[in-house]
């Protein structure tokens, strides 16, 4: 019998010549990833432990992301110092303070490699995924448990495969195919399990785009999202492909649930209030107006994001009134949107854009709405009160649909502005 | 000719009121949010002279700010007024193309004599009075005592612009008056360092600065070079004097937080100067660098030449075009017991952080240097 | 925690996410305790005064979803509430819940054949009994009631290492 690509990754990591979904196993996670609003808690948490010194400081990280620029003075500072005690006192030699998302900075700097375990102190953790990585979210107890000893329990998980075969049509991008995703498995569609995404058109797209589906796919409650090893991947690592081809699902692999999508059939899809389920197509949701535009976010602040934000807003300003903010994901993105010129483009476009962070995804530093406004994101939740007051609303969707809809005040169908 | 408002302020006897007719009012999401609130419909012949730009608190960092933004793009559509945003700092944008040579700019602002390098005159009203004007009524001034300042020398060593504002803005003297600085020193004082050297003028108590076209006889001269590197204490309360101190005495400080930026320090002359000390270093570890932008022009141009990599590359965080940490409750704000070496405008308790939180006022040159050593310190 | 425990049932819905057990931007507060008061704020603000430990809740299906924020279970526990059953829990809820010393039981069969205000009994890895119904419920596997049993993870590890430094304080006598 074959295996998911869940079950090759965790048998490798565990030594284990078999294992099926429901066993219980001990991990070894390869890295560890805490960000800077667990920090003061993953330190109390290894001193109540008791534990002096880590299993091995290499397999950890601190990013310090989602509270840079620091935003709320009675505790982003001290979270922040937190995270250079964590560093010091441990002997976690990685640290990276503002220098863009953790989630995006994990697989840039090849901490979250292919057919590894990787855990950290996040939900969207499973975005490393994109990369062939199983990669779990997990709490600051439990990070601290896993620091100090090393190990981890998990609950093998069951799979979902997933295929899209077949060409994208014009302005319907990797964050179209989550959105049909998650309108069809729901928010809870794919809790505890491997989503694993195969097909052409899964082969077609690039590493951003995959990891934008990975990042995303936890808002249907999985555990992990993996995408096969390919020649993309190991030119992404820099790795020769025989040492990663072996990630891939076994043709005769059980799946608990199959789901088929057909590319050509696809079309730009938005998360509406309030629900990353609530998915509509844009011709039920278009003509909404908005007050706000999000670009930027774990799940879609790459650089091939940023391309399609400039190619949209290139030449062109955003609606009287509307607020546009454009946050790149990583510094080493950021720097790309300058050489390339669509920093140039955004801020002639009217856009403020921000140092790279989480931004306005989590609520914390910027870009809060006030009763009765709505905010088109191109980031993955939009949870009452997420970006604003309780009376704020949030649409999810593509960074194409979210600058078409920048330049018009309404949410605007993308293709009709990509067909040049 | 028609006189314009400085003519009229000087040739009026020192303490008769003075009917004035602003050029521009700037309504900002600052001192001046509440105005809709207060004046939901203006005087439709006044309409043209209004412009709202938010750039306080940019994104939004706090429900009131969202709030308070809202209000004032509802406000800005209901009047057809003219309305910037993501774009930088309201004075600084104004002074691009704006505001001309002996123009009348009217806001609730501390700091809108720095539109006084240009030869505009910048006043500050209370809301009370702005909006009495903007529904039609009329908008007085007593006559004040003008201060010529003939300005002399050069800069002393280290020394800049801001530090001779930081050190002045302390003194007693000012009270009431309109400065009117005239620069007569040899190698001519640019145009960002004459803003630089007006813009702290109504935290002095005066009325307002600026350098006017005509020379005058002076009052009192003031030689550039004997203002050595100085930053002003922190202070307890926003009405708190400003108190300088020369670096020297202050070596040692530590500092946790620095930002370049504001009125004084994120145009494209200061940020060259402060990256031009960043260069090829690192800041301090666990200190944080914020980089604001006075403009969308200065930020592109900052591009343009490398430095925003410079920042980068040194550990910096660049922020988009406003207001940045000068004032403000979420942008690279600071916590207890912490101290930042702001080039901002404000130096009180809470300005930038918690109450218990303190910012030391400085140049972006002594800024840098504080962000690579993590102290206040004069080389 | 006992085998068997009783308490008093407070009732919710499907899909109640972490933003609304807790939302972010108490996240800044300094403990669990402080964060209680507002726990379920969104959704139902009279809860957190009227909670009394040892009160259960009974959710729909998902309980726990959105951010992995360890403050919801964390929060929920400083209230007094150390058992939940749930038609389905969100799965990073799960594990923290979990690693927090709360007993977590999933079964579809009780959330329609109880009120609000009912008394629920817990027989652990045995059955529910509510309104004189008896619902049987799955078996927890051992290394997890370990973990529950002993508070959580915090207490387990503690215990571990100061095993481990007794021993080590032995060692060094002996040399």
């Amino acid at each position: 019998m074959g295996y998911t690509m869940a079950e090759k990754i965790l048998m490798k990591n565990t030594g284990l010549s078999h294992l099926a979904p429901g066993d219980l196993i001990m991990t070894r996670p390869d890295m560890c990833m805490v960000h800077d609003i667990y920090t003061p808690f993953v330190v109390q948490k290894l001193d109540e432990m008791k534990f002096r010194r880590l299993a091995d400081p290499e397999k950890a990280v601190i990013f310090l992301d989602h509270l840079c620029p620091t935003n709320q003075a009675t505790g982003d500072p001290r979270h922040y110092h937190k995270g250079h005690e964590l560093s010091d006192r441990f002997g976690i030699r990685k640290l990276h303070a503002g220098e863009g998302i953790s989630h995006t900075l994990m697989h840039e700097y090849r901490y979250a490699l292919p057919g590894t375990v990787v855990v950290a102190t996040d939900s969207h953790t499973p975005t490393y995924g994109g990369g062939g990585c199983f990669c779990t979210g997990i709490g600051y107890t439990e990070m601290a448990a896993t620091l100090g000893s090393g190990e981890m329990w998990m609950k093998v998980p069951e799979a979902i495969r997933i295929t899209v075969e077949g060409e994208l049509p014009a302005g319907v991008y990797a964050k179209d195919i989550v959105l049909q995703v998650l309108k069809d498995l729901r928010s809870d569609g794919g809790t505890y399990k491997s989503l694993e995404y195969v097909g052409s058109t899964i082969d077609a797209l690039d590493m951003s785009g995959r990891y934008t589906i990975a990042n995303m796919s936890l808002e249907a409650g999985c555990k992990t999202a993996l995408f096969a090893a390919d020649q993309k991947t190991a030119d992404y690592f820099d790795l020769p492909l025989e040492e990663i081809a072996w990630i891939h699902p076994d043709p005769d692999a059980h799946y608990v649930r199959e789901l088929h999508y057909r590319a050509e059939e696809l079309v730009p899809y938005l998360s509406c209030p309030q629900g990353v389920d609530n998915v509509h197509s844009i011709e039920e949701v278009q003509g909404t107006p908005l007050n706000e535009v999000y670009i930027g976010s774990c799940t879609n602040g790459s650089l091939e994001d940023m391309a399609v934000a400039a190619r949209i807003l290139q030449g062109h300003h955003v609606a009287p009134y509307l607020k546009l903010i454009i946050i790149p994901a990583s510094i080493g993105i950021y720097r790309q949107c300058m050489r390339f010129g669509y920093i140039r483009t955004f801020v002639e476009a009217g856009a403020m854009v921000a140092h790279p962070c989480c931004g306005l995804c989590c609520g914390q530093p910027y870009g809060l709405m006030s009763d009765g406004e709505v905010v088109l994101g191109t980031n993955n939740r939009n949870f009452i009160g997420r970006m604003g007051t309780t009376k704020s609303l949030i649409y999810l969707s593509s960074p194409a649909t979210a600058a078409a809809s920048a330049l018009t005040g309404v949410i605007t169908d993308p293709r009709t502005m990509t067909a040049d | 000719m028609q006189q314009n408002a400085l003519q009229q302020l000087l040739q009026a006897p020192a303490g008769t009121p003075v009917t004035l007719s602003p050029d521009w009012c700037l309504i900002n999401d600052g001192p001046s949010g509440d105005l809709p609130a207060m004046a939901p419909e203006l005087d439709p012949a006044r309409r043209a002279k209004v412009v709202v730009i938010l750039d306080h608190d940019i994104p939004a960092g706090s429900f009131q700010s969202a709030f308070r933004q809202k209000s004032l793009i509802d406000f800005s559509r209901a009047n057809s007024l003219e309305f910037i945003q993501s774009a930088g700092i309201g004075y600084q944008l104004l002074m691009q193309g704006r505001l001309k040579d002996g123009d009348l700019l009217v806001t609730c602002g501390q700091h809108a004599a720095q539109v006084g390098a240009i030869g505009a005159l910048g006043l500050c009203f209370p809301p009370e009075e702005l909006v009495r004007w903007l529904r039609g009524g009329e908008l007085t001034l007593p006559a004040p005592l003008p201060l010529h300042i003939r300005l002399e020398g050069d800069f002393a060593p280290g020394a800049t612009a801001y530090d001779i504002a930081l050190a002045c803005a302390g003194k007693k003297g000012a009270e009431g008056r309109l400065l009117l600085l005239h620069d007569h020193t040899a190698r001519g004082l640019t145009l960002s360092e004459k803003q630089t050297l007006c813009l702290l003028a109504q935290q002095a108590g005066a009325v307002s600065a600026l350098f006017p076209e005509e020379d005058a006889p002076a009052n009192i001269t003031l030689r550039l070079e004997d203002y050595p590197p100085c930053a002003v204490l922190p202070g307890s309360l926003p009405e708190s004097q400003m108190e300088a101190q020369p670096l020297t005495a202050l070596s040692g400080v530590r500092v946790d937080a620095c930002f370049i930026g504001g009125c004084s320090s994120g145009r494209i002359e200061e940020l060259r100067e402060a990256a031009e000390i960043l260069r090829g270093h690192h800041i301090r570890r666990e200190l944080r660098l914020l980089i604001g932008f006075a403009s969308n022009a200065d930020y592109l141009q900052a591009m343009e030449e490398g430095l925003i990599d410079v920042f980068l590359d040194c550990g910096a965080q660049v922020t988009n075009p406003g207001c940045a940490s000068c004032l403000t409750t979420s942008i690279g704000v600071i916590g207890d017991g912490e101290v930042m070496a702001s080039t901002g405008c404000f130096h009180y308790s809470g300005c930038c952080g918690t109450p218990a939180s303190r910012v030391y006022l400085v140049s972006a040159r002594t800024a840098a240097k504080a962000a690579l050593s993590g102290y206040l310190y004069q080389s | 925690m006992d085998a068997v425990f009783s308490g008093r049932i407070w009732k919710l819905p499907d899909d109640v996410d972490t933003d609304t057990i807790i939302p972010g931007r108490y996240g800044v507060l300094p403990s669990a305790e402080e964060m209680s008061r507002h726990c379920l704020e969104p959704l139902r603000p009279e809860l957190a005064a009227a909670a009394r430990p040892g009160d259960i809740f009974v959710a729909g299906k998902n309980f726990g979803c959105g951010s992995s924020r360890e403050f919801a279970p964390a929060c929920i526990a400083a209230l007094g509430v150390r058992c939940i059953v749930a038609k389905s829990f969100a799965r990073i809820f799960y594990r923290n819940g979990i690693n927090n010393g709360m007993l977590l039981i999933e079964t579809d069969d009780l959330y329609d054949r109880c009120e609000e205000g009912d008394l629920l009994t817990v027989e652990v890895n045995r059955c529910l009994k509510v309104n004189g119904q008896v619902i049987p419920i799955r078996q927890i596997p051992d290394n997890l009631f370990e973990i529950i049993k002993a508070g959580g993870l915090v207490p387990r590890y503690r215990a571990l290492n100061e095993a481990a430094e007794a021993a080590e304080a032995i060692q060094k006598e002996v040399h």
